[in-house]
């Protein structure tokens, strides 16, 4: 693929969507994902529009069950919309490509039957890298997220955090243009979710990749976000995308700011029709 | 067809269990030589412990019975491979193609749960009474229990790991190298085990009631010719190879499986 020159020219400049490059990386045109069920056809998505420069990251916050992870999946390749197309740099994405967008799966979808470090060494494996090569990559990620330790467990043996941690860290391994996390800290309580937020932030912002976070927390999305994508339900579409222009990466005093708090409110009020059954993250 | 929940009692708990097994096999065979002193029995018919050891010891100079011996272990490993081969192959087909699985299934299914000893006249009919015989029955039996386990084995592999695959660029074979295999493991052992136990019943029921050598026919003859020591001395020797073989198994199956262990 011969993205990687362009992306390591994005590196410098993380919030691009300022930047002379100007136009979108990646466009997200009109897509629509409709499922076949037993009792019909299922509109999960049903339109959606997005352009997205490189070195962005967007937040996407929305409802349980209004499609987040179909749109997400999309956008990666892994469900060819029913309408419209995600076309990145001119290209459409048509099969998951790990160089272009990696995943960071809601469930982690870690191998029960390889160690952490070969896990994370999959996509490098997958690519046809050597042993001692992907190995030495694998453990110097898992060293970023200090799971070093565990590099010979099995998934099993790991906390639900630990394996969030490695899920990370396996799509980072691919190099991606796009990293794609759905809830990539969800099972995660309020504390450690901040600690590996800011363990992440540095791993994950420098990058200059584009990034798509899934999140069921207002917190998370408005303290990440370039943008936060709010979707609503049944189908699922776009409510309303806010800008959070406040520079990144940020510091965890921009959570006091007046920005994050009106940001953080005005996204309470959209979202208190249907987060219905959503708990909130306490105050 | 789960066949065992994979847990490991502690050792005192395992040691104990061995233990009560030990002393019901004891008291067995006290209530046998004590029926046949009392002359409840007749020993004509039952024989007795002392004499069934005594025949056991004879058999290490018996050339009929070494022979025997190895005839039915090659017979055993020959339907063995065979059918597994084939039940292997079909199954990771079956279990891999929706449309193959709705076609087939069903037959094999059916022919599954028939008595399999009904086929052995016609297996007789077209490969007489020859070694043959027991293979092809033993293969064909083998078969059947391989490949509806392989089929279950293959039905394991979670949908989210298929979608990893595909996500992180696996190619086909890495699909199935990576994820198919590994996640059918516990049903392709399952598969073996069963394949393994079936060989060793058919091909004994085969040389039982088909006279083409091999342990199963000596059995038979020896008891026609009331040598009750002697039969039941030989199925001591089948009892104790089928448990060597399934203890064997065992070790295996945890040593390639060992990442089920904590979960
Ligand atoms: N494979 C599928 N077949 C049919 N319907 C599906 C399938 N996957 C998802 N859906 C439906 O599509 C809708 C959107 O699902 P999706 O997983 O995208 O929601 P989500 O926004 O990610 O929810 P959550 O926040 O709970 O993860 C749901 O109503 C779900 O029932
Ligand atoms: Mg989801």
């Amino acid at each position: 693929m011969n993205g990687k020159a362009q992306s390591t020219a994005y590196k410098a400049e993380p919030s691009a969507q300022n930047s002379e490059q100007g136009g979108a990386a990646l466009t997200i045109k009109g897509v629509g994902v409709d499922y076949s069920t037993a009792e019909g056809t299922f509109t999960a998505v049903e339109r959606v529009d997005l352009d997205i420069a490189a070195g962005e990251f967007v937040s996407i916050i929305g409802p349980s069950g209004c499609g987040k992870s179909t749109l997400l999946h999309s956008i990666g390749g892994l469900i060819p919309p029913t309408r419209g197309e995600v076309e990145f740099r001119g290209e459409v994405i048509g099969e998951p490509h790990p160089d272009r967008a990696a995943f960071v799966f809601q469930d982690y979808s870690l191998l029960p039957w390889k160690t952490t470090l070969d896990n994370v060494a999959l996509g490098l494996q997958f690519k046809g890298v050597s042993k001692g090569e992907r190995r030495a990559r694998a453990r110097d990620l898992l060293r970023t997220v200090r799971l070093e330790a565990f590099a010979n467990s099995y998934p099993a043996e790991l906390s639900g955090g630990m394996q969030q941690r490695a899920a990370v860290v396996r799509a980072l391994a691919m190099d991606p243009d796009i990293l794609l996390l759905d809830e990539p800290f969800g099972a995660l309580d309020e504390h450690s979710r901040r600690q590996l937020g800011v363990e992440m932030a540095e791993l994950l912002t420098t990058t200059g990749k584009i990034l798509i976070l899934i999140t069921h927390s207002l917190d998370e999305a408005v303290f990440w976000g370039d943008r936060v994508v709010v979707m609503g339900a049944s189908p699922g579409h776009v409510k309303e995308v806010m800008e959070i222009s406040a520079p990144r990466p940020r510091a965890v005093d921009f959570m006091l700011t007046d920005e994050f708090v009106d940001a953080r409110r005005h996204l309470l009020e959209l979202s208190r029709h249907d987060l219905d059954g959503e708990p909130e993250p306490a105050e | 067809m789960k066949r065992r929940i994979v847990m490991r009692a502690s050792s005192p708990l395992r040691t104990r269990a061995a233990l009560i097994r030990c002393v019901v096999v004891v008291a067995a065979l006290i209530v046998w030589a004590g029926a046949v002193r009392l002359g409840f029995v007749d020993p004509v018919f039952v024989s007795s412990p002392g004499d069934v050891g005594r025949a056991l010891a004879g058999f290490t100079r018996d050339a009929e019975v070494l022979s025997a011996l190895v005839v039915t272990v090659r017979t055993i490993l020959i339907a063995f491979v065979i059918g597994t081969v084939a039940g292997l192959v079909v199954g990771t087909v079956l279990g891999l193609s929706r449309t193959l699985k709705d076609a087939y299934m069903p037959p094999i299914l059916f022919l599954l749960s028939t008595p399999k000893s009904m086929f052995l006249p016609l297996f007789v009919l077209s490969f007489g009474i020859t070694t043959q015989t027991a293979i092809a029955f033993g293969a064909f039996t083998v078969f059947f229990y391989v490949c509806v386990n392989i089929v279950g084995g293959v039905e394991l592999v979670e949908a989210h790991h298929l979608r990893l695959a595909r996500a992180f660029g696996a190619s086909r074979l890495s699909t199935f190298r990576h994820v198919v295999f590994p996640a059918s493991l516990p049903g392709f052992f399952a598969a073996l085990w069963h394949g393994m136990t079936h060989a060793v019943s058919s091909i004994l029921l085969a040389q039982l009631f088909v006279a083409i050598g091999g342990l199963g026919t000596l059995i038979s003859v020896y008891s026609t010719s009331l040598q009750t020591d002697k039969a039941l001395a030989l199925t001591v020797v089948i009892s104790v190879i089928a448990v060597a073989l399934a203890a064997l198994w065992s070790i295996t199956e945890r040593r390639l499986t060992s990442w089920r262990a904590n979960q």
